[in-house]
C-alpha cells in the first residue's frame, strides 16, 4: 500500500483508529482529514494543491500545498490560519534553520513559529496569560500543523530518525504571538528585517520555556532586574554557555514597562546582557559538553587557563531575540528564557504572513 | 454504506531521495574509518567495521576514534588518511 495515498474507512470511529495504525499522528488524536475538509481548505486558499513549498527533512518528503493542508486540517486549523503553517515551513528550510539536525538530533530542542504584527488580531491568537499554555484554537493549531508537517512530511518520527535524549511538551504544539499591545517596543519581525507594520512568523528552535521571576513589579531598578534574567541565560548546562547561538527572552508586559520607563529599548536589553549573563571559566571548565578544539566551543575567545575570565553566553548582543508576550502578572514580574541550539542549527528565521482575501 | 476518504498527510519521496549512488566496489582497496568516541555507538562501529572487512575484503584498513562526538577530526588526521581510497565517517552521537 501507498503510504501517501487516500484510505477509505466505513466511520469516524475505524477513521481514527486507522490513523493510529498508519503513524500519522505521534499520539495526540487528530482531526480525520476528509476530502470533504480538505477541499473547502484548498478551495479557500485558492493555489495548485500540486504547488511545491520544499522539501522537508530528514525524509526530504516533499511539502505539496495540498499535503500541507491535509496535515493542517489534521491539526483542527481553520483555513484561514493555514497561510501562517506555510510561511513557518518556508522559514524552516532556510539552510542556516538545519531542520535536517534538529529533527534528528539528541538535543531537547524544537522549532516555536512566533506569530507577530496585525494577523496576531486577526486571526485571534493569543499574546497575553498562558500564552506558552493552551486557551487559543489559533496557537494550539498552527503548532499542531507545524509539527504534524514534521512528522508526517519530514518524517522526523521519535524513536526512529528523532532521537531526542528527551524532548520536551513543545514537540506536540508551539506556536506563541508578539503581545505588541503591551509592548513598548517595536515588534520582532521588524528586527528581524520585515516592516514594522507587517505581519511575520519567526521560527526558532529552542528548550522549552525557563519561567523568570525578576520582582519587576516592586521597587527594583532595571539594572537589578537585568541582573536576575541574565543569570537566568547563562545557566552553566545550557547551550549558549557551551556553544553559543541564540537565546530568545520573552519579556512580560510588566518587566516591559519597567525597563521601558527606565529608558531602555530592546538594543540596550541586548547589550546589557551580553555584558552580564557570564560565567567564570573555573565553572565553564569543568563541563565537557564540548571539546575546547570544537569550533563552537568558548575556549576559541578566552584563555582557558584564566579561571577569573568571564565566559559570556551571548556570544554577542544580537544572539539575543527579545520580544514581549504573556500576561501581566503578579508583582513578581515574570518572564521567560528559551536557549537555542548553539550555532548547530534553529537560528531564527522570518516569513512574511500573506493573507488570503476574502 | 458510503465510506469516507481520508487524505494521506504522509508526503511523496523525492526524486532525489531515490537516486541513491550505489556502494562502491571495495574489494582491494585501502579503506578508513574515522569514528566519533561516543560510548553510544562505539559497539556499533565495531560491528559496522567487521562488517564491512568480512564483506568487502579489502586490502588494508585504518580506524581513528576520536575523542569527542562534537570535535572535527584534526588536520594532521585528516592527512594520515589521505591515501585511503574511501574514508567512512561515523558522526551520529
Amino acid at each position: 500500500m501507498d503510504p501517501t495515498k487516500s484510505i477509505h474507512v466505513d466511520n469516524l470511529e475505524e477513521a481514527h483508529e486507522e490513523m493510529y495504525r498508519l503513524g500519522w499522528t505521534d499520539g495526540l488524536p487528530a482531526i480525520p482529514p476528509t476530502a470533504k475538509l480538505v477541499n473547502a481548505a484548498l478551495d479557500f486558499l485558492g493555489r495548485d494543491p500540486q504547488e511545491v513549498i520544499g522539501e522537508v527533512p530528514p525524509k526530504n518528503r516533499i511539502a505539496t500545498v495540498e499535503k500541507v493542508v491535509v496535515n493542517c486540517v489534521m491539526a483542527g486549523c481553520l483555513p484561514e490560519y493555514i497561510p501562517v503553517v506555510i510561511a513557518s515551513i518556508e522559514a524552516m528550510l532556510h539552510n542556516e534553520f538545519n531542520l535536517n539536525g534538529i529533527q534528528a538530533t539528541t538535543n531537547c530542542i524544537s522549532p516555536l513559529a512566533i506569530v507577530s504584527g496585525p494577523v496576531v488580531e486577526q486571526l485571534g491568537f493569543n499574546a497575553g496569560d498562558n500564552v506558552f499554555g493552551g486557551g487559543s484554537r489559533a496557537n494550539a493549531a498552527v503548532g499542531r500543523a507545524i509539527r504534524l508537517v514534521l512528522w508526517n512530511i519530514g518524517g522526523g518520527y521519535a524513536g526512529e530518525i528523532d532521537r531526542a535524549t528527551f524532548g520536551h511538551p513543545g514537540k506536540y504544539t508551539f506556536c506563541i504571538a508578539e503581545n505588541s499591545q503591551d509592548s513598548p517596543w517595536g515588534p520582532l519581525h521588524e528586527d528581524m528585517g520585515l516592516p514594522a507594520d507587517s505581519s511575520g512568523v519567526t521560527v526558532f528552535a529552542c528548550e522549552s520555556p525557563h519561567h523568570i521571576a525578576t520582582g519587576s513589579g516592586y521597587i527594583l531598578t532595571a539594572t537589578d532586574i537585568l541582573s536576575v534574567i541574565a543569570d537566568s541565560i547563562a545557566t552553566a548546562g545550557s547551550a549558549a554557555m557551551n556553544g553559543g547561538g541564540q537565546v530568545l527572552l520573552v519579556i512580560g508586559p510588566m518587566t516591559a514597562e519597567k525597563l521601558a520607563n527606565d529608558g531602555y529599548d530592546k538594543q540596550q536589553i541586548r547589550e546589557e546582557l551580553h555584558q552580564l549573563a557570564r560565567k567564570p571559566v573555573r565553572l565553564m571548565k569543568s563541563n565537557k559538553f564540548l571539546n575546547p578544539e570544537h569550533p563552537f566551543h568558548w575556549a576559541n575567545f578566552i584563555d582557558q587557563n584564566d579561571d577569573d575570565a568571564m565566559i559570556p553566553a551571548l556570544r554577542t548582543p544580537e544572539d539575543l531575540l527579545v520580544m514581549v508576550a504573556g500576561g501581566w502578572g503578579s508583582g513578581s514580574g515574570f518572564n521567560a528564557v528559551c536557549h537555542g541550539w548553539m550555532q548547530a542549527g534553529g537560528l531564527a528565521q522570518v516569513r512574511p504572513i500573506d493573507l488570503v482575501k476574502a | 454504506m458510503p465510506q469516507i476518504e481520508l487524505y494521506s498527510p504522509v508526503g511523496e519521496e523525492s526524486p532525489r531521495a531515490t537516486g541513491i549512488a550505489p556502494f562502491p566496489e571495495l574489494g582491494g582497496s585501502k579503506i578508513a574509518f574515522l569514528f566519533n568516541g561516543h560510548v553510544s555507538v562505539l559497539p556499533f562501529w565495531k560491528n559496522l567495521e567487521e562488517e564491512i572487512k568480512t564483506r568487502f575484503e579489502p586490502s588494508d584498513t585504518v580506524t581513528v576514534i576520536k575523542p569527542n562526538t562534537f570535535s572535527p577530526a584534526s588536520l594532521s588526521t585528516i592527512e594520515d588518511l589521505s591515501d585511503v581510497d574511501l574514508a567512512l565517517v561515523g558522526v551520529c552521537a
